[in-house]
């Protein structure tokens, strides 16, 4: 058997190649556009004869089919190109010579498209059962510094940008959260780049480079990945020579411009401290003396405590009145209790700055490019590139984010049967900040400059200030500047990723491929603060220097072979059987070392370091092994079924539970191609449904038992071991329709219901067992996502065409089913640690916190009848929250008739908790002590619906393109602002512009009343988690991409030569008071920027103008 | 045949050639299975047992119990919401719960589960030293007393804080199961096995003298320490003494078992005597698992902390006191500069003057005087109107300049020392003398050569033989100490008499040194707030996992919440 085998193939691979005499055929024509333009590297073809040539660059095309093949038989003779829908024609093939032209239609909904990604083999779209959104380079006019914000707006997808430090690399969730617990994991899809599965950390991708993205969002139609893939798949190609004309063009690109920063945090502009008189001096604080018996001058002490040659400020003077810390109301020397006195109207003697303003600084941004890219013969096509981009971002003393990258991809076919690729790409990255990326590091100092301090002064010896907010508060008053300046942080990553490909298409029916991806990606990273580092208070740890550095890497490999047959069972029947091996292994490795008390100033090494000398490394294998088998059945090219069936084997789950199967079925049904379709105003209606699973991965750690080793090699018990661990199983049903109207207007619409089940939770046990927990298979999520992508050409003459694209997404995330009893989660940020309940029936992302009253319903019962009225004690005050005001008064009367200091007793009062006058009331009512605050619903963290609209317009030579991308209905935590009212400095404090009647004292922003906490007034500042003041609306439209181009043409007789000048994150709509809605921290069960909606610190994100200049030649 | 033999062999070979490929070892963390079959890794996993005992009281974190205890008990005065130390020093006091969110939770589990896992963990040590040997009898003797120390340090913690508790032992927790949940058993009993342990560890202390000293191994053992037999039972036996006086919930608990009480003073008494003499201060390496966190820190800015004035203004002989407690309107009460005899304030009658008698800026040895420091006016914060004081402990400054590396005590000889006079005072028969040679240690001159002396304050007479009506010496403006007076309805100060002094000598020594100090005793002693919870509830975290219901204490109303205390402490027409 195997010999006659042998035989067959050994006669098919020679009637390949021997050449036979004959007359030849000669088929020759031109392919256009449906608007008349010549269309360039379209695929001519001739399948049965497994031959294929593309147009030129006149948009013509000649096959020369040697006599021998020459039949007089009929053949299709087929031309695609991308954009467009493809044609085919019936041929009889005879000797000689035919001209048969083309003319193609636009491609308006993209369903003739071939994608790659969920599919078994290249399909066109119009043949999947499910949704593979695809955004090729044409869709792409505008690189952002990395893939994924230039994706942003443009896949349906919720991307978020949480943090603007240059580098970061936004999170993205293509159908909402799929984990309840992602720590150590990650909610973002799969990503793979030309086929090699790749570690994320995408900014180190040069978008310039990117060809085309496909994305698949849920396991419906991700299941052909298997256990990694339940959040979807985002596949990047990356631009080969396949579609070049013969010979080599250059392309050049530059592109200059600055960031700088949109919005403002709003930092208090006025004070209300005690001064003298004048106004000009502050009163400082001495016991047993009346409050204004010393005055000193504010200037004077700064200069004086920060010339100070020390490493550390001294002692300022006190102040009776001082915002920053533990504040009552009491002060020495003050009758009365200011809190409730002082309104902040005073202005700060002297010069006074915005700290914001200070810290933000536009820097240039520059990206330059090169790339060539070539076809030689029919057999050799390449692509190479050379980039380098240098984003600085835009805050003092920072230098931002820098690559440089390099690609070389190969295309070459080897006779008539092997194809070979190969891409390789290297880059080098390094940026800055991540020390004082959230936390309470510079971010949050920021927060805690007054008017009056001047965070660029330096003192004599040309050193920052470090203290020019005088007030208490200690380390948090350091000037945010001096960190930036001095606290340097470097991160640099060195990454190559390449991969080679093997196609053996022995016969048109049967095809092997074969592929090896690999990844390789090492950093380095250092922090160091040198002796001699200023503090507002001594510090020896901090003073004498502190250095830490390290290394990581991350490798992974992984390969595949497949083996496709397709077979015509019957005229109409058209089967594709697949079947395939995978093998993957990534490992990860880190190092690092910190020390203090440097010996030597100015020396960066590890050695210089004399004391708290630390070492810590980790170092972790995953292996997984794979087998896939699948069948595609095509009737009549308007019912396709599609099934498969994979089989995961993973070292990350327990040991009893190796294996998993994962599988999907899908259809696909071209109704409109049916010959009793009537409706003609639907030119194109694709049905489709699909049912898959897939999964999300364990942690490494999970299934083990481990002990901690601490510091000095101290062991503690810390996680049980799970021998029984499975893999999150993602269900996910997806239907669909893909419509064109009128032949032009292109409408998706799809929907998706997924049930997550078996997640993966760290799940508390028995502190009588001596561990913390274990990771357990405990609960479910279900997810229901609603997708809309429309196409709209509006004006497609020659000169003059408009587009307009919508894509709209709405999703929401519930507990289905938890395993565990109730519990309080949240991102690793003092305050959001608990801001989440995991309960079954709870939306993921429901903020949980304190609530101030805001209806008269939010009262007990025995008190609203006393509620809502002109002459109620409950009223509304002019914000909206509901507040005591006792009968006969209104909100407006707290100056005018003295009733700030006046105070309904506890026993009087709501829940029995005294109110203060016309202060924010907390509610309170829990069930086994009323006086407790309750913890309720706040809003959620997720969007209630996404859209985008994308606008291109070109009149000849000049084109605009604008993207709007708007997010509705989420919610974020404001903490900054939040915690700003500690000190007075969040700028709703400023009661300047105010009436008497609407003026508010300083404490109505300080803290709740007791018994929450002893010194309480109000107040919204209260506790330290979130409240209904603080979570806020953070809806959301940017204008995130505006382009406007001309394209010049030829200069100076070369070239092709175009010019743009484009924005982005230009201009947001939103009502939210934070520096950018578009916020979130990274870390914690969420373990997504989207998901950990916390304002906290963060690098704001950036806003860009630039001008470009590229051409090709 | 032979060669289906052959073939079998080639074909097992062949198999067990191929390791399954997807088995990886997890080579960044230690199991049982590893640790517990090399006698080099037990002897680490048992050695560093009191590290991670320690780390369940005031070593390692800022959230624990600690924190709160020390606002509750009015140790420290922080409103700040840190820590839950603003939910907890509210007046009036607030109920604790258990319930998921409520504020301390973290700092109520951190303090449980460190607790419990020390215990489990010496007894997975005594366990598999029933299989494996350390490689002497002396040192599977010493590995086997140790975990029994720590299996009665560990839940007596536990029996001090919480109502119930877990009593964990090497039987209970087969390796093969290391999900075995123990019920909860009350603090009474939990306190009972604790006693139990260490009674068992002394006893195996005296029979194997071979075990000693403790090798003096960088973190591990007591760190730093090389423990000799006989400090080994001195210090045992004064955790029995702490424990077994300090578990005590109310002040009829504290009471002498002869009295109705549920504290056998006589036998607090034998421990008190055969215990420590010295300051137990362990080698502190906050990078090594070894660190005294919130104390150390507690020179920082006065919005984090600083001493009450209601406490430490018994010292007064100025009048200073007098006024403030005068003073019916809370809310204008402010600083009072502390004039006093006693060195263990900075000297001078003006704030410049003790500004300048404090402690140096980097610290001082902390058995040095003043312990206290009057800070320079500038770094004051608004704060609590009822405590706010001028004053931050300055102790551990030192320590905390040195990185927190260092000696620092975590049971103070005179902490030992006050029990045992606290037990002559309240056995049947009290012992006068004995109790006043105890409490006239530390507040005395150096009379005698008394190198305890840190008071200079005038000795107690030995005459003394009345615990209520007999005034400490000195004249009734001079006396130390003052406390607010139930005649004057706290609205002024008398004259302390020797149960006034011996808790004032209890609250400066034992100040920010040892685990509740001042929370354990002045819940025994009716000296805290009313309302004050005395005790936390099982955590959440417990509580889900055994999926029983939430509860709490304190507040209003709340079982285990203080009646109203001495000194006013803090009933409506009180001083609040």
């Amino acid at each position: 058997m195997l010999h006659k085998c042998l035989k067959a193939l050994a006669v098919v691979l020679l009637a390949a190649v021997v050449p036979v005499a004959a007359q030849d055929a000669i088929l020759r024509g031109t392919v256009k556009s449906d608007r008349g333009d010549v269309v360039q590297v379209a695929a001519v073809q001739l399948p049965e004869l497994n031959l294929q040539v593309l147009t030129g660059a006149n948009g013509q095309y000649t096959f020369i089919i040697p006599g021998a093949r020459v039949r007089g038989q009929s053949l299709a003779l087929r031309v695609r190109s991308i954009g467009f829908k493809p044609v085919t024609k019936l041929i009889t093939l005879n000797a000689g010579e035919q001209t048969i032209d083309f003319t193609l239609a636009t491609d308006v909904n993209m369903l003739e498209a071939i994608v790659v990604t969920g599919v078994q083999e290249a399909t066109e779209r119009g043949k999947i059962g499910f949704d593979v959104r695809r955004v090729d380079v044409a869709n792409l006019p505008m690189a952002a510094s990395d893939p994924l914000r230039t994706l942003q707006g443009k896949i349906g997808a919720n991307i978020v940008s949480g943090s603007g430090r240059p580098g970061t690399q936004p999170s993205v969730l293509l159908r909402g959260p799929t984990m309840l617990n992602a720590a150590g994991r990650s909610q973002d899809p799969l990503y793979i780049v030309d086929g090699v599965i790749v570690n994320g950390n995408l900014p180190e991708i040069s978008p310039n480079d990117i060809e085309s993205v496909e994305v698949v969002k849920g396991a419906a139609a991700a299941s052909l990945y298997g256990a990694r893939a339940g959040n979807g798949v985002i596949t990047i190609t990356t631009k080969t020579g396949s579609r070049s004309l013969e010979g080599v063009k250059f392309s050049a690109r530059t592109e200059a411009g600055v960031s700088d920063i949109e919005r403002d945090f709003g930092l208090a502009r006025y004070h209300g401290m005690v001064t003298d008189e004048t106004g000009s001096r502050f009163c400082q604080a001495v016991t047993g003396q009346p409050a204004c018996a010393r005055t000193f001058d504010y200037v004077t002490e700064q200069n004086k405590m920060n010339n100070d040659p020390g490493l550390f400020t001294p002692d300022p003077p006190g102040f009776p009145v001082d915002p920053g810390s533990n504040a009552n109301g009491v002060a020495p020397g003050i009758t009365g209790n200011w809190l409730r006195e002082r309104f902040q109207i005073a202005s700060w003697p002297g010069t006074a700055y915005n700290a914001v303003a200070q810290a933000v600084t536009p820097h240039p941004y520059m990206s330059n490019s090169v790339d060539v890219t070539g076809r030689v013969g029919s057999a050799t096509r390449f692509y190479a590139s050379a980039t380098n981009l240098s984003e600085q971002g835009a805050i003092e003393f920072l230098k931002g984010f820098d690559r440089s990258s390099f690609r070389a991809n190969v295309d070459q076919v080897i006779g008539t049967q092997w194809t070979l690729g190969v891409t390789a790409s290297y880059a080098r990255t390094s940026n800055d900040g991540a020390n004082n990326d959230g936390g309470n590091n510079a971010f949050f100092r920021l927060t805690r400059q007054p008017a009056l301090a001047n965070d660029l002064a330096r003192d004599t010896l040309g050193r920052l200030w470090i203290r020019p907010n005088l007030q208490g508060g200690g380390s948090q008053n350091e000037n945010p500047l001096y960190s930036f300046a001095n606290a340097l942080r470097s991160d640099v990553a060195n990454r190559f990723i390449g991969g080679v490909r093997l196609q053996y298409n022995p016969m048109n029916w049967l095809n092997f491929d074969a592929n090896l991806g690999y990844d390789l990606r090492r950093t380095s990273f250092s922090q160091i603060q040198d002796k001699g580092y200023r503090t507002t208070l001594s510090d020896p740890n901090t003073n004498n220097g502190f250095i830490f550095r390290g290394g990581s890497g991350d490798e992974a490999v992984n390969g595949s072979i497949n083996m496709r047959l397709r077979r015509d069972l019957s005229t109409d029947l058209k089967a594709t059987v697949s079947a395939r091996y995978l093998f993957e292994q990534r490992d990860a490795e880190q190092n690092t070392g910190q020390g203090r008390f440097l010996s030597v100033k100015g020396v960066t090494t590890l050695d210089n370091a004399t004391q708290f000398l630390a070492v810590a490394s980790t170092f972790s294998r995953i292996r997984q092994l794979s087998q896939f088998g699948g069948v595609t059945l095509d009737y009549k090219d308007r019912y396709v079924l599609d099934a498969l069936v994979r089989r995961d084997g993973s070292s990350l789950f327990g040991v009893d539970n190796r294996w998993s199967t994962f599988g999907r079925v899908s259809m696909a049904w071209r109704a409109s191609q049916e010959p009793w379709w009537f409706l003609s105003q639907v030119s194109d209606l694709k049905l489709r449904a699909s049912y898959g699973t897939a999964g999300g991965s364990p942690r490494f750690s999970a299934q083990y038992e481990s002990f901690a080793i601490g510091g000095g090699g101290i062991l503690t018990l810390t996680t049980l071991g799970n021998r029984s661990l499975q893999p999150e199983l993602h269900k996910e049903l997806e239907v669909g329709a893909d419509m064109e109207l009128f032949g032009k207007y292109g409408i998706t619409a799809t929907y998706a219901r997924a049930n997550i089940d078996r997640q993966i939770l760290l799940v508390p046990v028995s502190s009588s067992t001596g561990y913390q927990n274990q990771w357990q298979n405990a609960g479910a999520l279900l997810n229901i996502t609603h997708e809309l992508a429309l196409n709209i050409p509006l004006l497609q003459g020659r000169e003059t065409q408009w587009s307009m694209n919508l894509v709209y997404d709405h999703n929401q995330s519930w507990i289905a089913r938890l395993d565990v009893p109730p519990y309080f989660y949240g991102p690793p940020q003092q305050g959001a640690d608990a801001m989440f309940q995991a309960r079954e029936g709870e939306r993921v992302g429901t903020f949980y916190g304190r609530y101030f009253l805001r209806a008269c319903r939010d009262l007990p019962a025995s008190f609203q009848s006393d509620c809502g009225g002109a002459n109620s004690s409950f009223q509304l005050n002019d914000e909206g929250w509901l507040v005591w005001v006792g009968r006969n008064h209104t909100p407006g009367d707290g100056i005018t008739s003295n009733l700030w200091e006046t105070q309904l007793p506890g026993a009087q009062s709501p829940w029995g908790v005294a109110v203060n006058w016309g202060m924010p009331i907390i509610l309170r009512g829990n069930p086994n002590n009323q006086t407790d605050a309750l913890i309720v619903p706040l809003g959620n963290a997720l969007p209630d619906f996404r859209f985008a609209i994308t606008q291109n317009f070109r009149w000849r030579a000049l084109s605009l393109y604008a993207l709007l991308d708007a997010a509705i209905g989420q919610r974020v935590w404001d903490e900054g602002f939040h915690w700003a009212h500690l000190d007075f400095l969040s700028h709703d404090v400023d009661q300047v512009g105010k009436t008497v009647e609407s003026a508010k004292p300083i404490g109505y922003y300080y803290r709740a009343a007791p018994p929450d906490n002893g010194n309480g007034l109000g107040g919204f500042y209260d506790i330290l988690g979130p409240n209904n003041f603080s979570v806020e609306d953070a809806s959301y439209a940017k204008l995130r991409e505006l382009s406007l181009s001309y394209h010049l043409g030829r200069v100076g007789g070369s070239g092709d030569w175009d010019l743009s000048v484009s924005g982005r994150n230009l201009l947001t709509i939103t009502g939210y008071r934070g520096f950018d809605p578009e916020v979130g921290i990274a870390g914690g069960d969420g373990a997504s920027r989207a998901i950990n909606a916390v304002d906290a610190f963060v690098f704001p994100n950036l806003r860009q103008f630039t001008v470009r200049l590229s051409t090709s030649f | 045949m032979t060669k289906r033999y052959l073939f079998g062999g080639i074909l097992v070979l062949t198999l067990a050639a191929c390791a399954n490929p997807l088995d990886i070892a997890n080579l960044n963390d230690p199991d049982r299975t590893r640790t517990f079959t090399n006698p080099q890794d037990l002897q680490v996993f048992i050695s560093g047992l009191y590290a991670v005992a320690h780390q369940a009281t005031v070593g390692g974190s800022n959230d624990g119990l600690q924190t709160q205890m020390a606002v509750m008990s009015m140790e420290n005065v922080s409103g700040l919401a840190n820590f839950a130390m603003g939910p907890r020093s509210a007046l009036p006091r607030n109920a604790i719960t258990n319930q998921r969110g409520s504020q301390g939770n973290a700092g109520n589990y951190n303090d449980w589960l460190r607790g419990h896992r020390a215990a489990r963990q010496a007894a997975l040590g005594l366990a598999a030293l029933t299989n494996i040997s350390l490689g002497s009898p002396a040192a599977d003797a010493r590995a086997r007393l140790f975990c029994r120390f720590i299996q009665g340090v560990a839940l007596g913690n536990l029996a001090l804080a919480y109502d119930s508790a877990s009593i964990l032992t090497e039987n209970d927790n087969p390796q093969a199961d290391a999900a075995v949940t123990v019920p909860l058993s009350g603090y009474r009993a939990v306190m009972t096995a604790a006693l139990g342990y260490l009674d068992s560890s002394i006893a195996m202390a005296n029979a194997n003298p071979t075990a000693f000293p403790f090798p003096v191994t960088a973190n591990f053992w007591i760190n730093g320490i090389g423990v000799t037999q006989a400090q080994f039972i001195q210090i045992a036996r004064s955790y029995k003494a702490r424990f077994r006086a300090s578990v005590a919930r109310t002040p009829a608990e504290r009471r002498d078992v002869s009295a109705g009480g549920i504290v056998d003073w006589a036998q607090v008494i034998a421990d008190a005597n055969a215990g420590i003499t010295a300051n137990f201060e362990p080698q502190m390496d906050r990078l090594n698992g070894w660190d005294v966190v919130w104390f150390a820190q507690h020179h920082a800015s006065a919005a984090w902390h600083q001493m009450s004035q209601f406490w430490i203004g018994e010292a007064d002989t100025s009048g200073s006191y007098n006024t403030y407690l005068a003073n019916t309107v809370p809310s204008t009460r402010t600083q009072i500069l502390i004039v006093t005899p006693d060195r263990r304030f900075p000297a001078g009658t003006t704030r410049s003057a003790q500004n300048t008698n404090s402690p140096p800026s980097v610290g001082q040895p902390f058995a040095n005087t003043p312990y206290f420091r009057n800070r320079p006016s500038g770094s004051d914060i608004a704060g609590d109107p009822l405590q706010v004081s001028m004053y931050d402990f300055w102790r551990g400054r030192a320590f905390q300049q040195a990185s927190r590396v260092g000696r620092y005590p975590v049971m103070t000889a005179a902490e030992i020392r006050l029990l045992a006079a606290e037990g002559y005072l309240r056995i049947p028969t009290p012992n006068f003398t004995e109790a006043i040679n105890r409490i006239n240690a530390t507040r005395g001159d150096t009379t005698g050569g008394n190198v305890n002396a840190k008071g200079f304050l005038p000795r107690i007479p030995l005459t003394v033989a009345d615990t209520i009506s007999v005034a400490v010496p000195g004249s009734a403006a001079g006396c130390v100490p003052k406390v607010p007076d139930a005649a004057q309805n706290y609205r002024g100060s008398r004259c302390g008499n020797i149960w006034d002094a011996l808790k004032y000598e209890y609250r400066l020594e034992t100040a920010y040194a040892g685990y509740g100090m001042w929370f354990f005793a002045g819940r025994g002693w009716g000296d805290l707030p009313q309302y004050t919870a005395t005790q936390w509830p099982v955590p959440y975290n417990e509580m889900d996992a055994r999926r029983e219901a939430f509860y709490g204490f304190g507040g209003p109303g709340g079982a285990a919440a203080a009646a109203a205390g001495n000194y006013g402490l803090f009933q409506p027409g009180g001083v609040y």
